[in-house]
């Protein structure tokens, strides 16, 4: 489990809402600090997936806990 | 006979879209839109996204699934509230208008929505396509220098120095604080610590 220097609940969000706010809290970070973000939407494991790829940033780990999805993101 | 596609004040005249972004068939109103898995956006996000937006930076493609709290899509907010209300599809001053169209909408409670932008934005000075020196009411950067109005931290900075750290920006609100300013006796570089 990796730490995080700020949190991103967007949990009763879906797409493309969690990505949306995941880039606007990644813009006020800097570069190797992580994001954590919490989610429900069971796309967002695809979206962030691709929201790194394209973005650069690292996506450390996910996980899932019942209906709750984890991600870890270091600002590039 | 010449129409006029948008006004000073951002409205857009819904008759004068392109046929490209809206038009009128025996079927109904017709409004293209274009899936992408992934678009190449700096979002990487999947979904939909209107033809009237496709070269609009700031607009992210969105599903059909609607979230837990608001019950709608932002396809749908986009295409219901943006543009057959006749608002730009993004910017704040914009959104701010839909937000108000998706409440009647949907009976959805946008205040949430609203603190956000608040909080997020224009709290940090930001504001999309426009300056928060126009965007923010006449009445509330009166007082500020010409100086620290043309860049939006500093402007926001020096409202909060007069006004307190955190205050709501509203028309009614903007005047109730300059009201009680007045009235508080306060010197107003030591509101914030009072509360």
């Amino acid at each position: 489990m990796s730490d995080f220097d700020m949190e991103l609940d967007a949990r009763g969000l879906n797409c493309p809402l969690p990505i949306l706010r995941a880039k606007k809290s990644i813009n006020s970070m800097t570069a190797g600090q992580v994001l954590r973000i919490i989610a429900t939407d069971p796309g967002s494991v695809k979206d962030f997936e691709a929201f790194c790829k394209q973005t650069g940033n690292e996506l450390l780990d996910t996980t899932q806990d019942g209906t709750e999805y984890q991600f870890n993101i270091r600002k590039s | 006979m010449i129409q006029v596609m948008q006004n000073s004040l951002g409205f857009r005249n819904v008759h004068a879209y392109p046929s490209a972004h809206l038009s009128l068939t025996r079927a109904g109103v017709c409004v293209p839109v274009s899936y992408q898995k992934t678009w190449n956006d700096g979002f990487g996000a999947r979904g939909w996204k209107l033809d009237a937006a496709n070269r609009d930076p700031a607009i992210i493609a969105g599903t059909r699934e609607t979230g837990d709290r608001i019950p709608t899509s932002v396809l749908i907010h986009d295409l219901l509230d943006h543009l057959l209300s006749g608002f730009e599809i993004s910017g704040h001053r914009a959104e701010a208008m839909a937000l108000v169209q998706l409440g009647k909408r949907t009976g959805s409670d946008i205040r949430c929505d609203y603190l956000q932008m608040v909080h997020e934005d224009l709290h940090n000075g930001w504001v999309n396509h426009e300056s928060l020196a126009s965007f923010l009411p006449a009445a509330l950067i009166d007082n500020v220098p010409p100086e620290q109005q043309a860049d939006g931290r500093a402007l926001i900075q020096a409202l909060q120095t007069q006004l307190g750290a955190t205050f709501i920006i509203g028309n009614e609100q903007c005047a109730l604080e300059i009201e009680n300013a007045a009235g508080s006796g306060l010197r107003k570089r030591y509101r914030s610590n009072v509360g």
